[in-house]
């Protein structure tokens, strides 16, 4: 049960919150002209990976404000917490570095 | 089907924990008593608090919007303002402030991207008051209802149980026994009542109406 | 004291003023208050507790506590209520406790399935996985006569009646474990200024301080018992510190979030118990820092019969003799590779037990411990080991031969014959690592002692004393000092004071030796049991090596070892040890087993909490609830909702019911509370732009006082709701959702709004509470609801289809839409929630004259399928876009919508999709199954049978004197006219496909 800094709320119980899944996936706008498969990908197609992700949050029985977390998905330590529209903190370099960490 | 006559004359307002039908009790050694509050004015504000004019607009009209998180402004005649989120709050007054209140932010909004939404019978509120009293809250709300925490004036939304709660500390009582008000939407009042009455049991339960 | 022979004159923490009586199998036993039921029954001679699991040996207490893999018992309440494998040192008895043993039949003394035991040799591990695998079949057979003799103690058979809480709670500093280390961690922490809480899992806090005689061990010059309760009042008097006795630290899980039980009633007797205190609370717990302080467990040694009763640890038998003032015998031997047992006999000592000898593997025990012991005239046996041990109910006695110099063979020569009736053993200790282990943490493996150490913390945890590796007195309180006021100042206790350890006056421990599997004599191993519970000796463990298995988990799986009740807490180090011992490598390269949560069982109750019975979900009403239930409603649960389902009247039966209220709401008038419609408010110079974007349809274009249906898609072009959405004002609507997406849709809006277009300006407001909706319908609505209405002209041009008018209804303000969810002319009446009930009153006072009748959630389904309108979640299941429904109109191709580009997919575009149509059954009587599948044949050909379609929504429809149903069918608009089956268990039936419309096709009623 992870303890969750929410950008607005501060520290609270996971139990408040609801996981949106992976961040940062911008909807096409010229939709008409991608094809199927360029469609299906944006869509349907997600990362899971294995150690550090970015992904959205939602407050749900809090302010209901959606942020974006960067979490290790081995250790679940949050790496980040930032708002919409920035970029997460944690670069890939460092991603990379806090996974290696993690699965020591 | 027997049914009282209504009459359009005087339509009877009811708030959502009347139909408990509840009665008041005070057995001896109760350290919890509940309370079902009436209904009282509660309009829900979003506004981004980074427009000066209408912040000013609204200080005029008598109204401070908290701007830290968990933040509650009072202003005259027990009205406050509770900080729900970061361009959100409940502005609660008495119920017959009602059409006033709407006209008079209605029109010092007015220009300024916003909502104001009445919200009075959305919800349902119930007051807590006792020593134990955060004792049966965190049997169902994962917050920190420590004094350092969450002192009188803090108000947070969180969970009761599985039902949706804005939780707000108020003054303490006049034997200094923390007072809490909980307040969740109309139809899970019964719910959220049901739940606190069973909750403070093993503390012994006072119900005043 | 009759009842109590082994109890000692004086001495021990229990209450000798009172007699606590209790039953062990049926037999009267007694005891004192501050006993455990090992305790007591150890006072009253009886060691033969329990058998084991898989050769039912008699077996006796080995250990104190919840470590016991022996000593399991059934604690029994009632015929039908009764709790298996509690560990009979965790029970605190109390008058009127009974007991029953387990895994015996008939009887504890003599039982019947101890002929596995005369067999072992046939039994070995794995002999199931073997013997019964073939042929596969008759598993099915064998299993369930396996499975009658298998199993530890019997479940409950009747209902849980006790009542269970959960509670979150957070503090600066948890110390879990009520030991020294604990209460200095404690006390450190405490005087710090943070928020503590001590978890001990016993009923009393003070671990192995409560173990020291009065003439024990010291601290700062006090008896251990004297500082001990000098502790516990300062820490009673601290406002910062909670204390939890009988509270066990059962999971840590990340961000330092940790679950504790407390059982709060179970040492009560029943009478004591009262119905408002929960039997036991779960406590869910986010600590800032933790103190594990947690202790050890002793280990025995691994020798031949090592696991008759009367064999005890060194250490419980102290703690029995010195807590609880139980001899454990008249005649005590020792057998020990450390210090330990020195501890022991010198206490046996001075109680007057006569002590045999004191046998040590290590070759020349000459610590100060020994020494004393030697002094008192005890025999000390250097280098020599036990290889036999006999007496069937009780050790009767122990034969002793020198080891040869590496411990892995006796040396050639006569052995020693030593009687007794108890013999302790030490094989050295366990640091309970369990909850380091659980918060990741990696433990190392340290030779010199043969215990795991926790290594280095991953979480905000640090360990202290007895867990740590640390066993000395005055080791344990200078660790917990240090760890809980580190653990306050890491917490951000800015009070933090230096912690100042007591003197402790406690004799130095000489080295332990480390021997895993010890010796028989010669070409005689005897039978060594390593994991007592699930009865693996090691044999099995060299077994299962043969068999090929090399990883320690794998191993673990095949012979069972720690795998019992008690998780192998006392007896996995040696199977870790046995195992790299046969393989000839260091015990850490063959690795460790995982420690999961929980330590301990906990019980389903404390899981579930308050949980079960009416707070499992809430029940949701609206304010018309009271006049349903008072006019005969049944409800229908929808999501968190009740319903009104139907209205029963002069008890007719459903149907009759059903089609009544349909039938008046087409020929009168009908009225239907439809408050749950989920309802948003949507505000903002965007909000027209938003909405063109979140539903198919357009909504910039409605009009100032209309409404519109919309439909709302998945990016992925399926249907995910619909609703009825109002235009108030240029930048304002009230939109509405269905009942059961009322969050969902809210949250999903929010999210887009949030993230993805963060420039709309555009506010929203969920609404759904603040309105109670009635749903008037019928020809005769308009002239009930009109007299009642002012400021609303309900001419029909003045107030056309699909538009709202704001105005009182029975004097309450009121917004009325006319919609329509039946065909029928119809208003939804709303009004503020808390005046739902007198409106609704008022309207069916204004309607009586007009025979208005109330329709509940089955009526509204009928009329609305009759009509062919669909439902989202019942026409729709995530697979089914609008132009399956045959709804092309409401797809705008204007504009972009989320979802719109699924919609050209190769898939989407399939002429052949399922399609919404009619089906008239040839039996008009028939009512299709919702679910029913449709296929093209009318007698089921052989399989694989291709599936066309299935029903998804059928009922009798009284309007049209027939039954109906929709259904989703493979190119079905192509297929009007044409024939279908529905797959039935037996039999198929026959239908038409039709249009879904089956009332009033052309619409004329909606205007009355």
């Amino acid at each position: 049960m992870m303890l969750i800094e929410c950008p607005w709320c501060g520290p609270r119980d996971q139990s408040e919150f609801r996981c949106g899944g992976e961040a940062h996936i911008v909807r096409p706008t010229d939709s008409e002209g991608m094809s199927d498969a360029e469609w299906a990908d944006y869509v349907f197609m997600r990362k899971n990976p294995k150690g550090i992700h970015h992904e959205r949050w939602f407050h749900a029985h809090g302010c209901r404000r959606w942020f974006n977390m960067t979490r290790d998905t081995v250790s679940d330590r949050i790496l980040a917490v930032y708002k919409v529209g920035e970029t997460s903190p944690v670069g890939d370099g460092a991603a990379a570095e806090a996974g290696a960490e993690a699965s020591k | 089907m027997a049914e009282p006559a209504a009459t359009t004359q005087t339509p009877v307002r009811r708030a959502a924990l009347d139909a408990l039908g509840l009665t008041a009790a005070a057995p001896a050694g109760a350290q919890v008593t509940l309370r079902a509050l009436a209904d009282v004015c509660r309009l829900n504000l979003r506004l981004d608090a980074g427009i000066g004019a209408a912040v000013a607009a609204l200080a005029a009209a008598g109204w401070t919007l908290p701007t830290t998180a968990g933040g509650v402004a009072k202003a005259a005649d027990g009205r406050r303002a509770l900080w729900l989120g970061p361009d959100e709050w409940l502005l609660l007054a008495p119920l017959d402030a009602r059409e006033a209140m709407l006209s008079a932010l209605g029109s010092a909004l007015a220009g300024h991207h916003h909502a104001l939404v009445d919200l009075t019978d959305n919800y349902a509120g119930i007051e807590i008051a006792g020593r134990p009293a955060a004792d049966v809250l965190a049997k169902g709300c994962p917050l920190d209802l420590d004094e350092r925490a969450f002192p009188s004036g803090r108000v947070a939304q969180s969970l009761l149980g599985k039902a949706d709660m804005i939780l707000e500390r108020r003054p303490d009582g006049a034997d200094g026994v923390p007072v809490y008000q909980v307040t969740v939407r109309r139809s899970f009042a019964r719910y959220a009542w049901d739940w606190l009455a069973d909750g403070a049991l093993e503390f012994g339960l006072a119900v005043a109406v | 004291m009759s009842g109590q022979p082994f109890r000692l004159d004086g001495g021990g923490r229990i209450d000798r003023s009172r007699t606590v009586r209790f039953t062990f199998d049926g037999a009267a036993c007694e005891g004192h208050p501050g006993d455990t039921l090992s305790s007591a029954l150890l006072a009253g001679g009886r060691h033969l507790i329990a058998r084991s699991f898989k050769y039912h040996r008699p077996r006796g207490i080995l250990a104190g506590g919840v470590e016991d893999p022996n000593a399991l018992v059934q604690v029994v309440t009632r015929a039908d209520l009764s709790e298996p494998n509690k560990r009979a040192g965790q029970v605190e008895i109390y008058n009127g406790l009974k007991v029953r043993s387990q895994n015996r039949w008939p009887s504890l003394d003599f039982d019947i399935g101890a002929w596995t035991d005369r067999l072992s040799a046939l039994f070995p591990a794995g002999f199931y996985y073997k013997t019964f695998k073939w042929p596969a079949a008759a598993w099915m057979t064998y299993e369930r006569i396996i499975r009658r003799s298998a199993g530890q103690g019997r479940a409950p058979t009747g209902p849980d009646p006790d009542r269970y809480e959960h509670r979150h709670a957070h503090c600066d500093v948890l110390v879990a474990g009520g030991g020294p280390a604990g209460i200095a961690a404690a006390l450190a922490a405490g005087r710090a200024g943070a928020r503590v809480i001590l978890a001990g899992e016993q009923g009393e806090l003070g671990g192995s301080l409560l173990d020291e005689p009065a003439d024990g061990r010291r601290i700062e010059g006090q008896p251990a018992a004297d500082w001990l309760a000098a502790a516990l009042a300062e820490l009673a008097a601290l406002d910062n510190v909670r204390v939890l006795a009988r509270t066990t630290v059962s999971a840590y899980y990340d961000h330092n979030f940790l679950v504790l039980l407390e059982r709060v009633t179970d040492h009560l007797a029943p009478a004591d118990r009262t119905a408002a205190l929960p039997r036991q609370r779960l406590w869910k717990l986010r600590a800032r820092r933790v103190v594990l302080a947690t202790g050890a467990v002793e280990r025995p040694l691994v020798f031949p019969d090592n696991d008759r009763p009367g064999i005890l640890l060194a250490g419980s038998m102290r703690r029995y003799l010195n807590r609880y003032a139980v001899a454990p015998g008249r005649r005590v031997a020792l057998f020990t590779s450390n210090d330990t047992a020195y501890r022991t006999a010198l206490d046996l000592i001075a109680a007057g037990v006569t002590v045999g000898a004191v046998v040590d593997t290590r070759p020349a025990p000459d610590g100060p411990l020994a020494r004393q012991v030697r002094d008192a005239g005890v025999a000390v046996m250097g280098g020599s080991t036990v290889v036999r041990t006999s007496g069937r109910r009780r050790i009767d006695g122990i034969e002793v031969m020198r080891l040869a110099a590496d411990g892995r063979s006796v040396e050639p020569g006569l052995s020693t014959q030593i009687g007794c009736d108890a013999l302790a053993v030490s094989g050295g200790w366990n640091p309970l690592i369990g909850l380091h282990a659980q918060a990741r943490g990696r433990p190392v493996y340290d030779p010199d002692t043969g215990a795991f150490l926790p290594g280095e913390p991953v979480a905000a945890e640090r360990s202290a004393g007895g867990c740590r590796g640390t066993l000395s007195l005055g080791g344990a309180l200078a660790e917990g000092f240090v760890a809980g006021a580190d653990a306050a100042r890491d917490a951000g206790c800015a009070g933090a004071v230096p912690p100042k350890p007591p003197i402790v006056a406690e004799e130095a421990e000489a080295p332990p030796r480390v021997l895993w599997r010890l010796p028989g004599r010669h070409g005689r191993p005897g039978r060594a049991f390593v994991d007592y519970q699930s009865d693996v000796t090691d044999k099995d463990l060299k077994l299962a090596l043969r068999e090929g298995y090399r990883s320690v988990e794998h191993v673990k799986r095949y012979t069972t070892a720690g795998m019992g009740v008690d998780q192998g807490k006392i007896g996995n180090v040696n199977v870790l040890g046995v195992v790299a011992d046969a393989l000839g490598v260091p015990v850490p390269e063959i690795g460790v087993t995982t420690f999961r949560q929980p330590y301990t069982p906990v019980t389903f109750g404390a899981i579930a909490g308050r949980g079960p019975g009416r707070f499992l979900d809430p029940v949701r009403t609206t304010p018309m609830h009271a006049w349903h239930a008072a006019n005969g409603a049944e409800f229908e649960n929808v999501g968190q909702w009740k319903r009104a389902w139907f209205y029963r009247r002069d008890g007719e039966s459903m149907a009759r019911a059903v089609n009544r209220e349909v039938a008046a709401a087409r020929a009168g008038a009908g009225i239907l509370d439809a408050s749950t419609l989920g309802k948003i408010d949507v505000r903002g110079p965007d909000a027209a732009t938003f909405l063109d974007r979140v539903y198919t349809n357009m909504f910039s274009t409605l009009k100032v006082g209309r409404a519109r249906y919309g439909f709302m898609l998945g990016e992925d072009g399926m249907v995910m709701d619909d609703g009825v959405t109002a235009r108030l004002a240029d930048d304002h609507f009230h939109m509405t959702t269905t009942t059961g997406g009322a969050a969902s849709v809210l949250t999903w809006l929010e999210s887009w709004l949030q993230t993805e277009w963060p420039e709309l300006k555009v506010y929203l407001t969920s609404v759904t509470e603040q309105w109670a909706v009635m749903s008037l319908c019928g020809p005769m609505s308009r002239q009930i609801l009109a007299p009642l209405t002012e400021g609303i002209d309900f001419d029909g041009d003045a107030f056309p289809f699909m538009s709202f008018r704001d105005g009182t209804v029975a004097g309450v303000p009121a917004r009325v839409f006319r919609i329509s969810f039946t065909g029928e002319l119809s208003y939804e009446v709303n009004v503020p929630a808390a005046y739902g009930l007198a409106v609704w009153q008022a309207l069916m006072a204004a309607g009586r004259p007009h025979g208005l009748t109330p329709y509940g959630t089955e009526a509204m389904h009928v009329l609305r399928a009759e009509k062919g309108f669909i439902i989202v979640g019942q026409e729709t299941d995530g697979t089914v876009t609008p132009i399956d429904l045959g709804m092309d109109w409401i797809v705008s191709k204007k504009k972009d919508f989320i979802g719109r580009r699924s919609l050209f997919r190769s898939d989407t575009v399939r002429t052949d999709r399922k399609q919404l149509v009619g089906l008239l059954t040839d039996e008009p009587g028939h009512v299709l199954e919702e679910g029913a599948q449709l296929i093209d044949e009318a007698t089921v050909p052989r399989p694989p049978v291709a599936m066309r379609g299935h029903v998804t929504s059928s009922y009798h429809s009284p309007n049209l004197g027939r039954s109906i149903a929709l259904a989703l069918v493979e190119d079905g608009r192509a297929r009007m006219g044409g024939r279908i089956y529905a797959a039935l268990a037996d039999r198929t039936v026959p239908a038409t496909i039709v249009s879904p419309v089956f009332y009033d096709p052309e619409g004329k009623r909606q205007d009355g």
